[in-house]
């Protein structure tokens, strides 16, 4: 049974259900380890319900610690952070990303014209580690501005007059660059000019990165610069959700190394039995869906859920 | 006097065709004994020269045929089984040398048909005699020597590995004038895939014993040598037919099921199936590598563009379970697979006399299958028949305590 | 309910006649170029001794190397079988069965059930066989049978490595013409082929009870020698030479049982 052809619809249905939240009912994704598309949708969203943008949970963090959001709201947050984390590690980034998605259809796209490039595997390992140090950094920041006086006097010339409403609900946010909406939203419906602020530049030169980038490597967000998908990650040794190996069928044929869009190595290197979830696995399954020898499993809390199950010779 | 001697090697042939043919498993393996009947010059060669195709010759299992076909030329094997052609290379090759390389050279020398027609040969750097078989080779015909890795773990082997096969591929398509495209190779994966699908199938048949072992063998080995889509669509008559037959499984109930592995059994050199199926064992599944081993596993191409293309295919050899690979775990990893999903009584190793990479392996082999449960019958013989009595106590002993066991 | 077992071997042919289960009649005759009518006709003798006729036989079971030129036949078993078979009724409990023959040299270790777990054949030459043994004791002007008693009176054995039939008649000159004594050279031998069974049954694990059968047992310099090169005692049956045969008579017993029943 190939899972490839129920994960993209899932990654639609489950983008969807995040990001619009006046359909949803329930807000979540404030709380889930998921970027929302709020580039192309809170635009929309707060001219019609004057809604707060927020991209992830470190924008939860942000309003929490300026009180824009009761302080009690940190439980959920860092509850459900970790709940997913021990439940599923990295799996909504595979599931339910939203940019996740977009690099998968760009991934598709490229396919027609040009073969994936291969990240040497020494800069691949340093790269992964590049979205650690964002996330330690952010959330600093987080920590940081969320005490009026060091953001009074670092950061308020600079964003005050630009965002004012959001340096007051989240002083991070603004200073956030990655696809502040609010940005994009000014050149979308070509509100007053005074608003494109100093990361303008900054801002759109890193939706060229993740664009590049995810036309040219798979996933390359999520491999090097997703700080989002690095606190899934940090899971994924000890979730529930685990990838597994039985060594004893491996021939190394390298189906998997070369199936998964993470450059995952572990699948195929590991000799022995059991867990072999990287941290950069995101459980898109494409590993265990070409494994001819049922090696590979996707289990919970050891048992095995899904092998792949390749027939591919009984169909005639 | 190479017609005299082509004359003895069809004798040879014609002997164990009618062998065979005395007590076939199924009407459909017709095809496959008039197919290996003409092994020493196959139609389908003779057609493709007609039509002006080059021929590229290869040995082992490691060359991609999905290349040769794409390039639009005709692929045909050359391991040879013919006991009678190694007395021509005494002087040349070594006393103790591998019989498969002795007689292949041999029959290079009496340039049957199948050699004379080839426009080059590619030889993968396997084992050492295949080594020095190229450069005996290459006074004769234009040889290829294509760079295998010793090892499948090492990202870099395996890089330089693809980089192989992308030479590999400019070889061809200087050979025949025509650049290899996306269309073509995709059209030539999907050729050999569905060979490998339709050899996959009568195995699954052989589960169930519905075919004798010296039977599904020769069909095994006869793909080598035959047109792919022609062989694809005969295997799945025969499939459909020994689906619906129950001679085989019901004379072969109670016979114990054995693995055959090791050292190739080439055509017409058939006196160990032969020998085995005579004293009531029956072969039910193989790792060898003119039976399962070229054709388990399928090319997996993740990416549709020419160099993942390439990549797939590069990297499917790399699947198949050959012993010139180190370490040997993965060989080990299929052979008890193998063992479990056949549901095999015993194993039969067998090991040509000279071949190290078989005969190295065996011990370890051999513990692994102790650990089974499973017995292993050694067989260290060539391509002579005057072992045939002391091979035929062996096996019977063999098989009559494996029977023993499994009768209880 | 009379059965028979036949072991064909390249010396000697050897004939077990069971009446219901229990050992009627044996013989032994040398194996000669008449095929099945020799045969034949050296059982239908056997079976006057016993007043029985061919047909009175239920089942016939062959072993050794011209076990397919016996006719008519019901079933041909290997001499492995065979051996641990009888091995395991002359000496319940047997575990390891070293039947050491003309042309051969088989040892086969047997399960707590008495089933072979695994064997090795040395019968591709003849080296260290009874073959060489005898063109050997001839060499030195012993007859084949007084060889072991010659051998257990040596006082110094000879060191021997070659056991080929064919060249070691030539050492054994040399050895000769250097003033060695017959009893150390035949020693020697004795030592040589010792040490190859031994090996042979290590490899496969020696476990008691140990048995010796085929013709070679009747030597008893090879069984000491054995039992100092294993380091264990080895029992040899009163009759060696006939396990192989009884062995394909039991086989043949509880073939004709199962046709009866």
């Amino acid at each position: 049974m190939r899972i490839q052809p129920l994960r993209n619809p899932i990654q639609l249905v489950l983008t969807l259900l995040l990001n619009f939240t006046f359909v949803g009912g329930v807000v979540i994704s404030p709380f889930l380890p998921v970027l929302r598309l709020t580039t192309v949708i809170n635009p929309f969203v707060h001219i019609i319900k004057g809604e707060q943008m927020h991209l992830c949970p470190l924008g939860t963090l942000g309003r929490c610690l300026t009180g824009t959001w009761s302080l009690g709201l940190l439980l959920p947050l860092f509850g459900g952070l970790l709940l997913v984390g021990l439940l599923v590690g990295r799996a909504l980034c595979g599931w339910a990303c939203p940019f996740g998605l977009i690099q998968d259809l760009f991934d598709r796209i490229r396919t027609l014209w040009f073969s994936r490039k291969k990240v040497r595997e020494d800069w691949h390992a340093h790269l992964s580690g590049l979205k650690y140090v964002l996330l330690a950094f952010f959330a600093l920041l987080a920590l940081a501005m969320s005490v009026p006086a060091l953001a009074n006097r670092y950061a308020e010339e600079l964003f005050k007059a630009h965002w004012p409403d959001l340096f007051q609900a989240a002083p991070f946010c603004a200073l956030c660059f990655p696809m502040d909406a609010s940005t994009l939203a000014t050149l979308i419906h070509g509100a007053t000019p005074g608003l494109l602020g100093p990361y303008t530049v900054v801002q759109l030169l890193v939706l060229v990165v993740f664009l590049a980038g995810a036309a040219i490597v798979p996933r390359f967000w999520c491999r090097y610069l997703c700080w989002v998908g690095a606190t899934g990650s940090l899971f994924n040794r000890v979730s529930l959700l685990q990838l597994r190996k039985r060594s004893a069928s491996c021939t190394k044929c390298g189906n998997c190394a070369r199936a998964c869009p993470m450059q995952c190595r572990e699948p195929m290197d590991q000799d022995g039995d059991g867990r072999v979830t990287e941290q950069g696995c995101v459980f898109c399954l494409k590993c265990v869906e070409s494994c001819p020898n049922h090696t590979l499993s996707l289990s919970v809390g050891g048992t095995s859920i899904y092998q792949g199950g390749r027939t591919w010779w009984k169909r005639s | 006097m190479v017609e005299t001697e082509l004359a003895r090697l069809e004798q040879a042939i014609t002997q164990i065709t009618r062998e065979l043919a005395r007590q076939p498993s199924a009407e459909g393996m017709g095809y496959y004994y008039e197919l290996a009947s003409r092994a020493l010059d196959p139609g389908y060669l003779r057609e493709a020269k007609a039509h002006g195709k080059k021929v590229v010759g290869t040995f082992c299992t490691l060359v991609p045929e999905e290349l040769i076909l794409a390039a639009g030329a005709v692929p045909v094997r050359l391991c040879s089984g013919f006991g009678a052609t190694i007395t021509r290379t005494e002087g040349t090759c070594p006393a103790s040398l591998c019989p498969l390389v002795k007689s292949s050279y041999g029959l290079w020398l009496s340039t049957p048909p199948i050699a004379a027609q080839c426009d080059v040969v590619t030889v993968p750097t396997t084992c050492d005699a295949k080594k020095k078989l190229a450069e005996l080779l290459s006074d004769r015909v234009p040889v290829w020597l294509v760079q295998v890795p010793t090892t499948k773990e090492s990202a870099e082997t395996r890089s330089a590995w693809v980089r192989q096969i992308v030479l590999l591929k400019q070889q061809l398509e200087n050979l025949t004038g025509r650049r290899i495209y996306r269309k073509a190779l995709r059209t030539a994966i999907t050729i050999c895939n569905q060979k490998r699908a339709a050899l996959r199938r009568l195995y699954e048949l052989r589960k169930e014993a519905r075919i004798w072992g010296r039977d599904a063998l020769l069909v095994a080995g006869t793909s080598f040598y035959d047109d792919p889509v022609q062989w694809t669509r005969q295997t799945d008559a025969l499939c459909a037919e020994i689906a619906q037959r129950d001679e085989v499984r019901q004379a072969a109930a109670n016979s114990p099921r054995l693995l055959l592995t090791g050292s190739p059994v080439v055509f017409p050199t058939w006196k160990l199936p032969m020998l085995v199926e005579e004293s009531g064992g029956i072969i039910v599944a193989d790792d060898i590598c003119t039976g399962a081993k070229a054709l388990w596993d399928p090319a997996y191409v993740t990416e549709s563009s020419l160099a993942g293309m390439l990549e797939a295919i590069g990297e499917r050899a790399l699947s198949i379970t050959c012993p010139c690979f180190a370490p040997s775990t993965a060989r080990l990893n299929r052979l008890v697979q193998l063992s479990r999903d056949f549901r095999v009584d015993g194993i039969l190793y067998h090991v040509l006399r000279g071949c190290h990479l078989y005969g190295m392996e065996a011990q370890a082999a051999e513990d692994r299958f102790r650990e089974l449960d499973l017995p292993t019958l050694r067989v260290e013989t060539d391509y002579s028949l005057e072992d045939t009595e002391q091979l035929r106590t062996r096996v019977e002993a063999f098989v009559e305590m494996v029977s023993a066991r499994k009768l209880g | 309910m009379l059965v028979c077992g036949i072991d064909v071997g390249c010396m000697f042919t050897k004939f077990v006649i069971l009446r219901d289960g229990e050992v009627a009649a044996q013989h032994i005759m040398e194996s000669g170029m008449d095929g099945a009518a020799g045969v034949n006709e050296a059982l239908a003798q056997l079976l006057a001794s016993i007043g029985a006729t061919r047909a009175d036989l239920r089942a016939v079971v062959s072993c050794g190397l011209g076990r397919r030129s016996v006719e008519p036949l019901d079933k041909v078993v290997s001499e492995v079988s065979a051996c641990a078979g009888g091995a395991r009724v002359v000496c319940p409990g047997a575990r390891t069965v070293m039947d050491l023959g003309a042309h051969g040299i088989r040892v086969a270790a047997l399960d707590e059930r008495g089933r072979v777990a695994s064997f090795d054949i040395s019968d591709k030459c003849a080296s260290g066989t009874g073959c060489f043994l005898d063109i050997m004791s001839r060499a030195l002007g012993v007859e084949p049978l007084e060889a072991g008693k010659v051998a257990l009176c040596a006082r110094n054995p000879e060191q021997i490595e070659s056991m080929c039939a064919v060249f070691g008649e030539s050492e054994v000159v040399s050895l000769v013409a250097r003033g060695k004594s017959r009893e150390d050279i035949l020693a020697g031998l004795v030592e040589a082929i010792a040490r190859r069974v031994a090996s042979m049954a290590k490899r496969l694990g020696v476990q008691q009870a140990v048995v010796l059968v085929g013709g070679v047992a009747r030597n008893p310099a090879v069984v000491t020698a054995l039992e100092r090169a294993l380091g264990s005692p080895v029992h040899v049956p009163d009759e060696p030479q006939t396990v192989g045969a009884l062995g394909a008579a039991l086989i043949a017993h509880s073939l004709a049982g199962s046709k009866a029943g």
